[in-house]
């Protein structure tokens, strides 16, 4: 066989190995492309299974503060409800007293010379210390006052309870972090009062761009976190501050802390040390997605003197554009 | 463009000519790739431009016609490749149309950046079909023999008309296409 012919099968060799190498690399581009295509849609389901799981979580922390809440509301309308029954006794007496008057009115007004204005001034009189009016006047006005302050507390309750249950497809808007915890302190009160203090230490801070639903929730889920382990009449300090650009939130609490080995994992997704059906474990993940939305972090640490500090870090600049 | 026209228009010259044609187009034209092709990457434009009017100085035919016998070789390369496309389809219109709505998105899907040929088409009756054929590289003859080399490969006979052509002037060709 002749050199050049020896080449030429070289090359026709050559040239079909590199045919096969482009057919395979088309082959591997497209099974490529499907698998991309396949992973956007698995993205998106993510994506779509994350929102629904957001919305299950708030009603999760919904259902902890029902109960809170309902006995938040429940004591001062007790003591409206009892007042009005006071009341409606009272109006009763007073109406006898009132029809009583009318009586001596029209007989006075259709035959004065038959009227004796001293007997019936006197029956009046009697009538009235009897039931003695002017305690019942007095009680009233107190019963009153009372009944008013009950429901300016029921209507401060409710308030507060429509910032956590804002939307969590509202706009960002302007509100002060001390407002809003102090707000979410005050819709937690029922849950909080028979089992920890709370210390606020908050400094002066700018007005903060947030979504205010979502944000309210991260401060319910520590909170509520803080309460159920920390022991009974323990403290949970609260601290704001403002640092450079920045807002610092610290929730320090003196319960038994995280271990080393949870600390890494208390933002994963269904991470919970609560009992089975006790916890979603999703409250933590979720408030370091809400964070992350408003391009902050979350951090959690043991204090040196034992419990855990959760510190938030928000970013003023209301600038910044949301991440999801 | 493509490299995959690059190589089939080197297996043309090497089939029909000779591999030492082919080394004297590549001596005398000096493309930046060194005439190192492969169906995967692409390449300038200009290379392929360079090439067939080096081709056409050697053979003495005229640009048009070359392309036009290119586009038919072209074809029967992409089929013996990507004959899934031709096996769906059951004739030589609906072939045609396929190249628009169904072969360009495939290959869309390989490529990011293909910059494809835009052909849309008309169908005024079941034995015509128009085509609309627009693209900056104006390359509406290679086009020609592309469907020249379809309807070999579906054994049918037709006429075609190309008027008005992107070569006189106008923003596209309307190329119609009658079975007969």
């Amino acid at each position: 066989m002749s050199n050049s012919e020896d080449y030429k099968k070289a090359y026709e060799r050559q040239k079909l190995a590199r045919e096969r190498a482009e057919t395979l690399l088309e082959v591997r581009s497209r099974e490529l492309y499907d698998s991309n295509i396949s992973l956007q849609q698995s993205h998106a389901k993510l994506r779509n299974n994350q929102i629904k799981l957001l919305h299950q979580e708030k009603l999760a922390s919904i259902g902890l503060l029902a109960a809170g809440v309902a006995h938040e509301i429940n004591n001062p309308i007790s003591f409206v409800k009892s007042n009005l029954e006071v009341l409606s006794g009272y109006f009763s007496l007073l109406n006898k007293l009132l029809t009583q008057f009318q009586s001596v009115a029209n007989r006075v007004y259709t035959d004065p010379e038959a009227v004796d204005y001293r007997k019936e001034l006197e029956s009046l009189i009697v009538l009235a210390q009897e039931n003695d009016l002017v305690f019942l006047i007095e009680d009233s006005l107190d019963s009153i006052k009372e009944s008013l302050t009950g429901t300016e507390r029921v209507k401060d309750i409710v308030v507060n309870l429509r910032d956590y249950s804002r939307s969590d497809t509202d706009p960002r808007t302007l509100c002060s972090i001390n407002e809003l915890i102090d707000s979410i302190i005050k819709v937690l009160w029922g849950e909080i009062k028979y089992k920890i203090k709370i210390e606020k230490d908050f400094g002066e801070l700018p007005p903060f761009y947030a979504y205010v639903g979502q944000l309210s929730q991260v401060f319910v889920n520590i909170i509520m976190n803080a309460i159920q382990e920390m022991p009974v009449d323990e403290t949970l300090k609260i601290v704001t501050r403002k640092e450079g650009e920045s807002i610092r939130i610290d929730f320090i609490d003196s319960g038994p802390g995280i271990s080393e080995e949870n600390l890494g994992k208390l933002f994963d997704p269904f991470f919970t040390t609560k009992d089975v059906g006790e916890g979603t474990g999703l409250g933590l993940y979720i408030s370091h997605s809400i964070i992350k939305r408003h391009a902050g972090t979350i951090e959690a640490h043991n204090n040196e003197g034992g419990g855990a500090r959760f510190t938030i870090t928000l970013p003023i600049d209301i600038r910044n554009e949301p991440r999801d | 463009m493509k490299g995959v026209v690059f190589t089939a228009f080197n297996d043309m010259i090497e089939q029909e000519i000779g591999i030492a044609v082919w080394d004297q187009l590549l001596e005398s034209v000096k493309p930046e790739s060194q005439g190192i092709y492969t169906s995967v990457e692409d390449f300038p434009d200009e290379e392929l431009g360079a090439l067939l009017a080096e081709l056409s100085l050697v053979t003495g035919t005229p640009v048009i016609e070359l392309l036009k016998h290119f586009g038919q070789f072209l074809f029967h390369t992409l089929a013996f490749k990507h004959s899934l496309f031709i096996e769906a389809e059951p004739d030589f219109l609906s072939f045609l149309k396929s190249v628009e709505d169904v072969i360009h998105k495939e290959v869309v899907k390989l490529y990011p950046n293909p910059n494809l040929p835009s052909l849309k088409w008309e169908q005024p009756d079941a034995r015509s079909l128009i085509l609309f054929y627009s693209s900056p590289r104006k390359l509406c003859h290679l086009a020609d023999g592309l469907i020249k080399g379809a309807a070999a490969q579906y054994q049918v006979a037709y006429e075609e008309e190309h008027a008005p052509c992107m070569h006189d002037g106008s923003d596209h060709c309307r190329i119609t296409i009658r079975l007969k």
